[in-house]
């Protein structure tokens, strides 16, 4: 597996949605390559970081509303 | 009426016009609906009219449905949809004011609102103002509502390969306005918490 073809499939992979070969795949290519290991850790960063989003409170009667 | 009823008789006792049953109903999914339509719209009160909207566009189709998904996914298709259609468009940057978010608060503080140096901001901003719609409805129903490709497929009736590319798409999108901090470009008063982001 080179390097493009690893990184087309980031979030398959995070998902845990490959079929295992190509799962088994793509770990041994972060295993070996440094440039994508680091690539993953920050798509896996992004994901992380969206997750923090919180609920917004319901409106209440009397607080402004957007003009 | 008790919480215990399961859902699909409380289904086919709304579609034989059981009033209370159809109350219940949609008293369950409420919550979740306008939790949905705020991770779409950001903004509670755009979010309270949609799921309102929603519900009253459920309760005249109920009758047309078939079983065939879960209750929640089928009401989640309506409010999508409506999303979608919606005619007005996503606040400027500008509008998008401190006094507009609102976010509930932890252990027993009062709810409060967020400032623009706050990570919430950031995310709330990227996603609203960066990252365009068809991308942003998959990362929510994935990222947010923990759904599996198959049930997002089905809320938005496209394929499971469309579900994996606007998936991969949209997450590589999002990092990389955090990460290039292109959002800090935008407005001129701006502390960006991208700087920090490695970190977290
Ligand atoms: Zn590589």
């Amino acid at each position: 597996m080179n390097c493009r073809r690893a990184r087309s499939i980031f979030s398959e992979y995070y998902d845990g949605m490959l079929n295992p070969d190509l799962g088994k795949e793509v770990a041994g290519h972060l295993a070996g390559c440094f440039g994508c290991r680091g690539e993953f850790e920050r798509f896996e960063m992004g994901i992380k970081i969206f997750k923090k989003l919180k609920p917004l409170s319901r409106p209440r009667p009397g607080r402004a509303k957007r003009a | 009426m008790p919480s215990s009823i399961p859902e699909e008789r409380l289904i086919a006792s709304a579609k034989g016009g059981d009033r209370q049953a159809l109350d219940e109903l949609f008293r369950r999914e409420r919550p979740y609906l306008f939790n949905l339509m705020c991770q779409l719209s950001g903004d509670a009160v755009r979010a309270d009219d949609l799921t309102q909207e929603a519900v009253i566009a459920a309760f005249r189709k109920l009758g047309q449905f078939r079983f065939e998904s879960s209750f929640r996914t089928w009401l989640s298709r309506i409010a999508i949809n409506l999303f979608r259609m919606e005619r007005r468009k996503t606040p400027k940057h500008e509008s998008l004011t401190l006094e507009t978010i609102w976010v509930p608060g932890e252990d027993d503080h009062p709810e409060r609102k967020i400032i623009k140096s706050e990570l919430q901001w950031c995310i709330r901003h990227n996603l609203q103002h960066h990252l365009p719609r068809k991308y942003r409805v998959v990362l929510i129903l994935r990222d947010l509502q923990n759904l599996s490709y198959r049930e997002i497929a089905g809320i938005l009736g496209c394929s499971l390969s469309r579900v994996k590319t606007d998936l991969h798409r949209g997450r590589r999108l999002f990092r990389a306005q955090f990460v290039k901090e292109k959002c800090r470009a935008f407005t001129d008063d701006y502390l960006c918490i991208c700087e920090g982001i490695v970190d977290l």
